[in-house]
């Protein structure tokens, strides 16, 4: 078992089920515990026998409890079991309903392969149908708009104090509404809008900001054909975040590498969880954000473990700097490892990095080209991984990165941030920020005292998540290891 | 922004008038769009304002750096046991931190980084001296970002050999516990200074602060603390004066002492054994040969001074005040006084015959005043005497409000491995005595001994074997052995424990109080592996 306990605990749903998962990580509630390359397998004893298994390719699992937590603390137990004591499941063929699982799980892949397939040939096939449909969801969309402009006027006009007094409805329903009009993106912006009121001293103006940036979503979304290409994907999937796979397969930008899952961000908005998941390359050094969307408390559909890495391909949203992306193939999710190569190497890659770095903006369309000399020569002898956290080294380089990225497109407002040598200092007045030289970041939210704990005031290497105000940190290189943190 | 940001506040329609907006790049930028009214080019201005701010962000000024962390530091314990121990943070089996501390301590480890601030935010302060110590440099120095934190630099130095350069704010300001740590600490240096310090903060001390703290003059006691103390006898809590009159007795030749033995002497006289009387005569035919009779005399009503003085406090329910008077003078008195008046040893005092209705509360007296002066010549004879036969006839009502008084802490200041052999004798003889091995069992010190563990064990497996269905004290006492039973007997805890099948509520008793002995012995047994039974 590849993954470490707290990599497990950090799947749990809740607080509560991480305890059960624990209590029922002991061998005497299971029977028939096994495990071999494809899958981890028991039977757990509860109110009645619960099958378990988990599939060692993704982490995705299975329970046959009623449970609608997920994983549930069966699931959970399992795979604590295996992180902690190995031994415990014996290696050995798996039993029927292991192999009936994993064989539906195959033919379950290879329907969904077929079924796009047959699509593409039906859109191909009836070009003039795939238009009409076309044109009604349009139709649609600039309905949900109109709508959505209304509400934006009326806030406007009314004036935002007192919004911290609104029910949650208030915004709710206006996201209804968005979602009955096939524009899910902007319903999604508008619910996290209901956060803000009243959530921090400075919530006006981040909430005139959130209001702003939604009043230009729609601005631009009307002059959609005055766009480039680029930026009328980008513009797009902010309405309607739902790019099908077919479309998505065709057009996106497919990368290739060894990525690092160095942290994850997940925000509860009522009924739906929203989780991002920060990934980087190891060869490539490609920031990309995965965003998976889940419905009353079912599970991700894809399983991504923070402090975990997967050789695997990723095909980008297309857009202007590409940076949302899913995952098209996997390999195995292992345990992040710290810098393999000790700090002579380190400097080379940051010299490397230096060569090829982003603030040569790169141009839309060809985003890998200008990071190709970076990756080349990153590129170490055979068997050896670059260092894990290879970024900035000063705030200033990475703040002129983001002023680089909005500039080409304004609508991206989380980056990924990854700081070489910073020093975690709690100020005198009780702020917290990271510091290089002269130069410091805000750190968001408060109680960074992992992150101050594991430095112990020293410099260290760092990944996080720029909200364009504050950095929020993911997680840490001590020594070797990687550590992730607490996401406030 | 601001401005943009406070109009939007109001509102427009409060706004009469046009809105303010900013001029410049925006301003050229919304004449592109179609014509708009002046709510949507407000909103359009903030959010091209949100793009330009996150394009503009400059980084803050950096502030001067704390000094790091020391570099050399204990190692720190293996991730497994840093798992346990985070578990127990969050509450899981939380009583089991002191022991697991404790070992962490001993192996000359320390706590790992990630678990330092949920250690530091520990609510619970009996455990703060247990986390104060596996804390590490690092710990240390991460505590002095927090005030809330502030208590573990001043528990360590206050756990320190040498008295903490901030002792006098410590004692000014600190935490009682703290408190009391420097007070015991300058007393061992400077017993003078101690005690002008406590006198010094006397008056302003919280009625509950001052029996604690009194107590601790304990340390370095000599006559020079006899003039304070005398003064805690006028105290208004009885509590403060009973612990005065505790020390009081504890320097010779104080006035007090002697107006209490004079007290004492008044009450209590010893007849030397003449034959044929009837109750020597049973006593030898028993195998125990009395040396004579003490004579009790107690006063019908309580002299008010010694009220005033600390030595009477209300009886327990159900025991006569005259018998508590009694009791409590004779528990004040060094026992020694009575070989000197009476010319007896230890044994021989005790086989001295005694009014039945007097018996007990000499006894009692007898072993509250040997723990409380330390005689150690009369642990073993007193003991023996309270198991004997003699023992068999006390009226249990008298032993103590509670329940484990006055053997209990007889057996906890005996030597540990006295204490265990006793207890251990106890269990085996499973004979009913006035004080049960269960008992002694809450009196062990911790781990028991594997000696006792064994007996234990072996005497639960016995009665759980013989007579499963019948409800017995051996049920309850597993939670305590699972906390208390000393590493050598893990294995034979966790070995099966044969329950037989059925529902009455005893087997399903046994069955839900061995799962969680079995789950507390584990986490101990883990816990051990990973860091060592040092």
């Amino acid at each position: 078992m590849p993954l470490s306990v707290d990599q497990v605990l950090a799947m749990a749903p809740d607080a509560a089920s991480a305890a059960a998962g624990r209590k029922l990580s002991s061998t005497k509630s299971w029977s028939g515990l096994g495990q071999n390359d494809d899958a981890l397998w028991g039977e757990c004893k509860g109110s009645a026998v619960y099958q378990v298994r988990v599939s060692c390719a993704d982490w995705s699992y299975k329970c046959s409890c009623p449970s609608r937590k997920f994983p549930c603390k069966h699931v959970l137990g399992l795979m604590l079991m295996a992180a902690q004591d190995p031994a415990a499941l014996p290696v050995g063929p798996p039993p029927q309903w292991i192999v009936e699982w994993l064989e539906k799980r195959q033919a379950t892949a290879k329907a969904r392969e077929t079924r796009q397939e047959k699509k593409k040939t039906a859109t191909m096939a009836d070009p003039a149908a795939a238009a009409r449909r076309a044109a009604t969801r349009e139709k649609r969309v600039a309905d949900g708009l109109e709508r959505l402009e209304l509400w934006l006027r009326d806030l406007a006009r009314n004036g935002l104090a007192g919004l911290e007094a609104k029910p949650f409805s208030f915004w709710d329903s206006q996201a209804a509404s968005l979602v009955d009009a096939q524009a899910p993106g902007l319903a999604t912006r508008v619910r996290s809008l209901a956060a803000i009121p009243g959530s921090s001293p400075d919530w006006p103006v981040r909430l005139a900001e959130g209001l702003g940036r939604t009043a230009l979503i729609v601005q631009a979304y009307r002059r959609l054909a005055e766009l480039s290409p680029a930026m009328q994907a980008e513009v797009r999937s902010l309405v309607r975040w739902a790019v099908s796979q077919d479309e998505l397969a065709a057009v996106g930008e497919v990368v290739e590498d060894t990525w690092s899952v160095l942290g994850q961000v997940i925000t509860d908005e009522d009924r739906l969880r929203v989780q991002r998941s920060w990934l980087q390359g190891r060869q490539t050094r490609r920031a990309a954000l995965i965003l998976q969307f889940s419905a009353a408390g079912a599970a991700f559909a894809e399983p991504i473990v923070a402090g975990t890495q997967f050789v695997g391909k990723l095909v980008f949203y297309p857009g202007a700097c590409p940076q949302r992306a899913r995952i098209v193939e996997r390999g195995e999710a292992i345990k992040l490892t710290g810098n393999a190569v000790a700090a002579p190497y380190r400097r080379d890659a940051d010299a490397t990095l230096e060569a090829g770095k982003m603030p040569a903006p790169l141009k839309a369309g060809e985003p890998a080209s200008s990071l190709e000399a970076g990756r080349m020569a990153a590129s170490p002898e055979a068997g050896r991984m670059p260092a894990l956290l290879v970024g900035h080294d000063s705030p200033e380089t990475f703040l002129s990165e983001v002023a680089n990225i909005t500039a080409r497109n304004p609508f991206i407002e989380r980056f990924l941030c990854v700081l070489n040598d910073v020093v975690p200092v709690h100020t005198g007045s009780g702020q917290w920020q990271v510091q290089s030289g002269n130069q410091a970041l805000p750190l968001a939210g408060d109680g960074h005292w992992r992150l101050l704990a594991l430095s112990g005031g020293q410099p260290v290497d760092l990944a996080g998540e720029w909200d364009g105000h504050a950095l929020m940190p993911l997680g840490v290189m001590v020594g070797d290891r990687y550590e992730l943190l607490p996401v406030a | 922004m601001e401005a943009i940001t406070k109009q939007l506040l109001v509102g427009t329609s409060r706004l009469g008038g046009a809105a303010k907006l900013e001029a410049g790049e925006v301003e050229a930028l919304l004449a592109q769009v179609q014509p708009v009214d002046q709510e949507m080019r407000l909103l359009l201005t903030a959010g091209a304002w949100a793009a330009y701010g996150q394009a503009g962000r400059k980084p803050l000024a950096a502030v001067p750096l704390p000094e790091p962390a020391p570099e050399t530091d204990r190692p720190v314990v293996s991730p497994r046991a840093a798992r346990i121990l985070e578990a127990m943070f969050a509450g899981e089996h939380r009583d089991l931190l002191p022991e697991a501390l404790e070992r962490v301590c001993a192996a000359g480890l320390r706590l790992p980084e990630h678990l330092l601030p949920k250690a530091l935010d520990c609510p619970d302060e009996k455990y703060r001296p247990y986390i104060a110590r596996v804390l590490g440099a690092r710990g240390l120095w991460l505590s002095r970002f927090h005030p809330a934190w502030a208590w573990a630099t001043m528990t360590v130095e206050a756990g320190s050999e040498t008295m903490p350069a901030d002792a006098e704010e410590i004692w000014d300001s600190g935490q009682i516990r703290l408190r009391e740590a420097v007070l015991r600490q300058l007393r061992r240096q400077d017993p003078a200074r101690g005690r002008e310090w406590l006198a010094g903060s006397w008056a302003g001390e919280k009625a509950e602060n001052r029996g604690r703290l009194l107590a601790v003059l304990e340390v370095g006691l000599s006559g020079e603390d006899e003039a304070f103390l005398e003064t805690a006898l006028t105290n208004r809590a009885l509590r403060v004066r009973a612990q005065a009159a505790e020390l009081l007795v504890r320097i010779s030749g104080s006035a007090f002492l002697q107006r209490l033995c004079e007290r004492a002497d008044a009450c209590v006289s010893f007849k030397p054994a003449t034959a044929g009387k009837i109750t020597s005569r049973l006593k030898s035919l028993i195998g125990r040969k009395s040396s004579g009779e003490l004579v009790i005399s107690v006063p019908q009503d309580v002299d008010a001074a010694w009220k005033q003085e600390g030595i009477i406090t209300a009886p327990p329910q159900g025991v006569g005040p005259r018998a508590w008077w009694l009791s409590r003078i004779i528990g004040l008195v060094p026992p020694a006084h009575w070989q000197e008046r009476f010319n007896l040893s230890p044994a021989e005092l005790l086989t001295a015959t005694i009014a039945e209705e007097w018996e007990t509360a000499v006894l009692k007296g007898l072993t509250e005043a040997a723990t409380l002066h330390d005689a150690r010549e009369w642990f073993d004879p007193l003991w023996d005497h309270w198991m004997g036969a003699a023992g068999l006839r006390k009226d249990e009502s008298l032993i103590g409000t509670d329940r484990n008084e006055p053997l209990g802490p007889l057996l906890a200041r005996m030597d540990p491995e006295d204490a265990n052999r006793r207890v251990e004798q106890l269990i085996r003889e499973e004979r009913s005595t006035p004080f049960s091995w269960f008992r002694g069992l809450e009196c062990l010190p911790r781990p028991w001994t594997p000696e006792v563990g064994r007996a234990y064990l072996a005497h639960v497996r016995d009665r759980l074997k013989k007579a499963p269905r019948v409800s017995n004290v051996e049920i309850q006492t597993l939670d305590l052995a699972a906390r208390a039973l000393p590493p050598e007997c893990f294995d034979e805890a966790l070995r099966e424990w044969d329950v037989p099948e059925g529902n009455d509520y005893t087997l399903q008793y046994w069955r839900s109080q061995l799962e969680k002995f079995t789950e507390v012995v584990l986490i101990r047994q883990r816990f051990v592996k990973e860091v060592g039974s040092v």
